[in-house]
């Protein structure tokens, strides 16, 4: 099984438990799957699922530095709302935090 | 396939079907497992063991020996090598997803698809695994199986007409073209990679990332299922991420 999807499996299990809508986990799994085909930085890459009070905060990394940030960003934004790139001192983690439910007004990206 | 050993296999066959000489056809069907399996190589990596798959190309290879007519002076070649493929790709559209995802798993997502949509409808969002699961009468972890398995190796040809129930191609439904994506600072990467979907996959990527509609406001215009909509869409996705690899790869090395 690929990391990408473990990944998927991992986030939509959590996502579901969570109370996410279908969509919503739908589109948190297309992001994981986007982030985790990146070039790691190591050997090992950690998921990281934290519960937040819109649903559920995903900390993924490290990744070697790549120039794909300006899209990868719209991509995610458009996923899950918000994503971030950090840069850390083990390489790239990106962070993505993910709604439940579909916002009512859109956000601005 | 050399010359020289096609005319080998036709000796061979000639023996077979004019004398029904039987350690003739023996003979071909081992000699011939070279190619059956040189053929099923091309089809392995797509979630089907390739051991499995030389054995359905064999079955092809039997197929091609026992129906081919020696007096039509076709090459034994051009007959066996469709056979064979046409086998294996039979397989795939068949049994492949049968192996995979049980019989009754396939009918839950098929239900699954309709009772998401009129659920979607209802609520005014999209509904939860847990309302999808009470809606259908079978446990959460059934739900989630289902909604998987939508993604499971996809049995439908690239070009399929649009919709499950339709006839319509997505080409009666397409739209202007979406001048987007070229806001993304990499445009051109963008631009490689939506160049290599079809036009119903890249009318999909446009309406999601470039108009930020969601999967359900997608279906809804398109009229298709959101399951249907998500399993595009997901496909799309890694059909861009390849090609933009492959773009990328091109450039820096």
């Amino acid at each position: 099984m690929s990391c990408r999807a473990v990944g998927r499996l991992v986030a939509g299990g959590v996502a579901c438990r969570l109370g996410f809508e279908v969509e919503q986990m739908e589109d948190l799994q297309l992001a994981i799957e986007a982030v985790l085909s990146r070039q790691a930085a190591q050997r090992i890459l950690m998921l990281e699922l934290c519960r937040s009070e819109s649903g559920l905060e995903v900390r993924v990394g490290p990744f070697a530095p790549a120039d794909d940030e300006t899209r990868l960003r719209h991509l995610l934004c458009t996923l899950v709302g918000d994503a971030d790139v950090q840069d850390s001192g083990d390489g790239e983690w990106i962070v993505l935090n993910a709604t439940k439910q579909r916002a009512l007004v859109p956000t601005s990206s | 396939m050399t010359r020289v050993m096609d005319r080998n296999i036709n000796a061979l066959l000639v023996a077979y079907h004019r004398d029904g000489d039987a350690e003739a056809r023996e003979h071909l069907l081992v000699d011939l497992m070279p190619l059956v399996r040189a053929l099923a190589s091309r089809y392995a990596g797509r979630g089907e063991p390739l051991e499995d798959l030389v054995q359905v190309g064999a079955l092809g290879l039997i197929k091609a020996v026992d129906r081919f007519d020696v007096d039509r002076g076709v090459e034994f070649s051009s007959y066996a090598v469709p056979t064979i493929v046409g086998e294996i790709r039979r397989h795939f559209r068949d049994k492949a997803w049968a192996m995979h995802v049980p019989r009754r798993l396939k009918e839950l997502s098929v239900r699954l698809s309709r009772v998401l949509d009129e659920l979607t409808t209802e609520l005014g969002r999209s509904p939860t695994v847990q309302e999808l699961a009470e809606a259908t009468g079978v446990e959460e972890e059934e739900v989630i199986d289902a909604l998987d398995s939508a993604h499971a190796y996809s049995t439908r040809s690239l070009h399929a007409p649009f919709d499950d129930e339709g006839e319509d191609s997505l080409f009666d439904k397409l739209g202007a073209e979406e001048p987007g994506y070229a806001d993304v600072e990499d445009g051109s990467l963008v631009r490689a990679g939506l160049d290599a979907l079809d036009a119903r996959e890249r009318r999909i990527v446009e309406l999601r990332f470039f108009e930020e509609m969601t999967q359900s406001q997608i279906a809804a215009e398109l009229g298709i299922s959101q399951m249907h909509v998500s399993r595009l869409l997901r496909r799309a996705l890694v059909t861009m991420r390849g090609k933009i690899d492959q773009v990328m790869g091109d450039e820096n090395g």
